[in-house]
């Protein structure tokens, strides 16, 4: 009995464009999610730490303001200004949390003089640092780079020495028969 | 210098010339031995004859042969015909003198003295004592010349008896074994001399020939430079000729013809063995081995292009035709021809040919045949008549051979050979003041008037007297024909002059090829260019004659046409290709020594020497090496044809690039050359020329880009130049290994420098402290440090808590 013919292979679904594209979607649903997440736990940590959460919001007000203004992509000032700016804003954070951690406290130490002082100078402190260290350190690469270019030039020199100026005028694949 | 070039040199060859007037004054000269005048002789000039104008068929006038129609022979013709019987009871032999037509010769002139040069006409073999080869006092005090090793040759001991035309004769002594008399011959300088056939006889003794014992180089006094000595056993019966010419009675003198024709019957077979021609068969050419006078031998034929010294009385009617040093090779029947004109000529009591110009001679010849022009009525015996009229017979394919010749001798009768009919008019055709019924005497008239010749085709009267003269449709549908071409050849340079050459061997296909002012058999255009490079003659003929082709018109007139000349035409070819090419190696100097093997190599580095075996030139440029300026490069156009032609085609790359612009190239050219040839030809040791080309190598050392390697290479030549060895040198400048050392070196080196250079590039854009990266990295710097410093306070507080 004759074997019946092999069935035809199944034709191959066409890619779905809409499939295609389902990485970048799942991507901006995952970013969405994670956001929500971010947002749920923001809203549940300032529930839980509302006291905190207010001194944090008004001490690192010039941390945000940096990153507001700070149009590099890695955002340098922000970290800057905000290194510096959570220094100052620790001490009262612990002072918070020492006392009764709730609303009244943590405004009473938030806009406290001396404390607001301390955690606005020190965000100053750390702008300054913005500020004062990268001319400092273009510098200290500048003599690096003279340096470098020194040694560079001693080598060609030596070259030019031992193989004539032909070598400087030479092209760079050199055909010599 | 006394330089025989510059004499010749000095001169215009003539269109035509006087018969065998040079001949005739030879002859005296060696009856009368004015010793102090026959101590050289060097070819002068002959005059040319006008072609005038009552010559020229006047345009749109009747062709002239219908007017002259009828016309007895001209006058001079007539009177070869018809000669004024000379006294029988003149002693001796009267060959013709060179005068002036209607000139009525003395009755004794051999007891008058050798015209002075002034007077002489022209033609004549001149003595040296009226040429600038006087030997000074100091040469002829020179102590003798030895010549290979052996032969002392005498400067002042020359033998004017002995002399060639184209080379003076000095006594020479064999140092092993002075019991033999020797002469030396040394030939012009420069003159291309039968190498081949010195070669082959050189040390070999052939019956009826002047032994050629020795054969070599050395200074020579006279000439100030190094010449080529031709060593022959000494001849000490005389010249044959002075025999002839003596009191004796008739009954020797016949004896000695009788020996004369076997003599040079024999000689020539002998030479036929040998594959060699003599061309230089003439009465004063003949000598008595032996003192007895019974030995008779062939004399010299080498120190000259063949039949260059030849009376055109002694050549056949096409080769006297040619100039001197255009007649070639040829064939052994031009050597019979000459044996018979010889033979006639020592018959005579009275020359038939007295009086006749050139010109005269050859329409003679052509119009009552050789035979009857060169044999008149005063013979001392009828017995050789019939040899005569067999040797001098006109078609080579019906004259005498050897068989003949012997038949003849053993008294049987030579079977006549049925001549074919030559074409010939009723109506004669009068150009140059004869009368033609030939197309081939009107064809040489009208090579001897071109500028009338050429109007002559043009108007038609050529043509419409083959038609209605000889009545030959074919041949004047050949003119025509080459009319209708040349006419249809727009950018044809020199048209007429082309056309002409070509009607004339229409008319006349044995003929020479006529070009210009050169008449000349293709064979002969070696030693032709050898020739008029010493005299400084129009050599530019000679180059345009090769580039336009021109011999192919003569290979292609020639029965069996091109095919049938193959060897020759494609030499041309090669010839033409050297012309075509202008860099060194190449040019008139590269056709010079390729045609010529026997021509010395005539570079300025070469001073006085004679060189002529690439050998040689080795030695003569290592010792050139003291005298020239060390900048001079060790090779010129000379050198490099000459080598070109001598050392075989592998050396032509080497000689291409030696013209190259590049020194460098130019330099390892000179060095790669040099160094084949002494691996090829020696000598080991070459001091001189490594020293020479050593201290050029500058350009070359400087290709090496490592100075370190140019350092050490500089550090070494001086060791090898003291050693003498140009493969050496070239060793060490060539060395592959060392260059693929230097070149990957240099590569590496152009990367490094080149990656040096792009990191400077690289740091130097991106140090600056505005640059993006600066920036960066210091705001980066800033950032760190905060959160550091926050770090380090935070954890401060903690701990303080």
């Amino acid at each position: 009995m004759a074997r019946p013919p092999a069935k035809p292979p199944a034709k191959a679904r066409p890619k779905s464009p809409v499939k295609s594209t389902t990485p970048s979607s799942s991507k901006s649903q995952m970013t969405s999610g994670t956001l929500i997440l971010w947002a749920i736990a923001f809203v549940a940590i300032l529930f839980a730490f509302t006291g905190t959460m207010i001194l944090v919001l008004v001490g690192m007000a010039p941390t945000l303001v940096a990153y507001i203004i700070d149009r590099t992509p890695k955002k340098y000032a922000a970290f800057c200004v905000g290194g510096m700016n959570f220094t100052g804003v620790f001490p009262s954070i612990l002072k918070l949390w020492e006392r009764n951690p709730d609303i009244k406290a943590a405004i009473g130490i938030a806009f406290h003089p001396f404390d607001l002082t301390v955690m606005y100078g020190s965000a100053a402190f750390g702008w300054m640092l913005y500020q004062a260290i990268p001319p400092v350190v273009a510098a200290m690469i500048a003599v690096s780079a003279q340096h470098r270019i020194a040694q560079l030039r001693s080598r060609q020199r030596e070259l030019i020495r031992e193989w004539g100026d032909a070598l400087a005028l030479a092209p760079k694949e050199d055909n010599l028969n | 210098m006394a330089d025989a070039r510059s004499d010749i040199g000095t001169r215009e060859r003539p269109e035509t010339a006087p018969a065998d007037a040079d001949l005739a004054h030879r002859i005296e000269g060696v009856l009368q031995e004015p010793a102090a005048q026959q101590a050289d002789h060097l070819i002068a000039p002959e005059p040319a004859i006008e072609a005038t104008e009552h010559d020229d068929p006047q345009p749109g006038s009747p062709p002239q042969f219908e007017a002259d129609a009828g016309e007895a022979m001209p006058p001079e013709m007539a009177g070869v015909a018809d000669l004024p019987e000379e006294p029988t009871a003149e002693p001796g032999y009267e060959i013709a003198l060179d005068v002036e037509p209607g000139f009525e010769p003395e009755p004794e002139p051999e007891l008058e003295p050798l015209p002075a040069e002034d007077d002489a006409p022209d033609g004549v073999i001149s003595t040296l004592a009226h040429t600038e080869e006087v030997p000074t006092v100091a040469a002829s005090l020179a102590p003798p010349v030895t010549v290979a090793g052996r032969y002392e040759v005498h400067p002042s001991r020359p033998i004017p008896d002995l002399d060639s035309p184209s080379a003076r004769a000095f006594e020479a002594v064999d140092r092993e074994n002075p019991r033999i008399e020797y002469f030396a011959l040394i030939p012009i300088p420069g003159m291309p001399v039968r190498k081949r056939e010195i070669d082959e006889m050189v040390g070999h003794l052939i019956p009826n020939i002047l032994p050629l014992t020795e054969t070599g180089t050395a200074e020579w006094p006279i000439h100030e430079r190094e010449c080529l000595f031709l060593i022959f056993e000494r001849p000490l019966g005389g010249r044959v000729l002075r025999a002839l010419r003596s009191d004796m009675p008739d009954y020797k003198k016949i004896d000695i013809l009788r020996a004369v024709v076997d003599g040079i019957s024999n000689g020539l077979q002998q030479l036929q063995f040998r594959g060699i021609l003599h061309h230089a068969i003439r009465p004063d050419n003949l000598f008595f081995m032996d003192e007895a006078m019974t030995q008779i031998v062939l004399g010299e034929f080498l120190s000259s292009p063949p039949s260059f010294d030849q009376p055109i009385a002694f050549e056949t009617i096409e080769r006297s035709m040619a100039i001197e040093s255009g007649r070639g090779v040829g064939f052994l029947s031009d050597d019979l021809y000459s044996f018979g004109a010889t033979l006639a000529f020592l018959l005579q009591r009275n020359s038939p040919v007295r009086g006749m110009t050139k010109e005269q001679l050859i329409v003679a010849k052509i119009m009552n045949s050789s035979y009857q022009s060169l044999v008149g009525r005063h013979l001392l015996t009828p017995r050789f008549l019939e040899l005569m009229r067999g040797l001098l017979h006109d078609d080579p394919a019906q004259r005498w051979d050897f068989e003949s010749i012997e038949q003849w001798s053993h008294g049987r009768r030579v079977a006549p050979t049925q001549s074919s009919p030559q074409l010939r008019s009723q109506r004669p055709f009068r150009f140059g003041n004869i009368d033609h019924i030939q197309p081939r005497s009107l064809a040489y008239i009208m090579s001897q008037r071109r500028e009338t010749a050429i109007k002559l085709i043009r108007d038609g009267t050529l043509e419409t007297w083959i038609l209605r003269g000889l009545e030959d449709k074919d041949l004047a549908a050949s003119v025509q024909g080459r009319v209708d071409y040349i006419d249809s050849q727009k950018d044809l340079a020199d048209p007429d002059d082309i056309l002409l050459t070509r009607v004339l061997l229409v008319l006349d296909p044995s003929a020479p090829l006529n070009y210009k002012n050169f008449t000349f058999f293709p064979e002969s255009f070696g030693t032709l260019l050898a020739v008029e490079m010493m005299r400084e003659g129009d050599i530019r003929t000679l180059a345009e004659m090769v580039v336009r082709d021109i011999p192919r018109i003569w290979f292609e007139a020639q029965p069996g046409g091109i095919g049938q000349n193959f060897i020759e035409e494609t030499a041309f070819q090669r010839l033409r290709l050297y012309l075509q090419k202008t860099t060194p190696g190449y040019g008139l100097e590269r056709c010079l020594y390729e045609a010529n093997p026997s021509v010395p190599c005539n570079s300025p580095l070469m001073d006085t020497r004679y060189v002529v075996e690439i050998e040689k030139f080795l030695l003569v440029l290592n010792d050139a090496e003291r005298r020239v300026d060390s900048k001079a490069k060790p090779l010129d156009r000379h050198l490099a044809a000459f080598i070109a032609a001598r050392a075989g085609a592998d050396t032509e790359t080497f000689i291409d690039d030696f013209g190259d612009h590049d020194e460098a190239i130019s330099a390892m050219a000179i060095l790669r050359l040099y160094s084949r040839l002494q691996e090829k030809f020696g000598p080991e040791i070459l001091l001189g020329l490594t020293r020479w080309i050593g201290g050029q190598v500058g350009p070359v050392i400087r290709l090496f880009h490592s100075r370190a390697t140019r350092r050490d290479l500089e550090a070494e030549i001086p060791q090898i130049v003291r050693r003498g060895s140009l493969p050496e040198l070239l060793a060490v400048l060539d060395d592959a290994e060392t260059k693929a050392k230097d070149r990957n070196g240099f590569t590496a080196a152009v990367a490094e420098f080149q990656k040096a250079e792009s990191e400077v590039i690289e740091i130097t854009t991106n140090s600056r402290p505005g640059s993006a990266k600066v920036q960066r990295t210091s705001y980066q710097v800033a950032a760190i440090l905060s959160v550091m410093l926050m770090i380090c306070i935070v954890s401060l507080i903690i701990m303080a808590h």
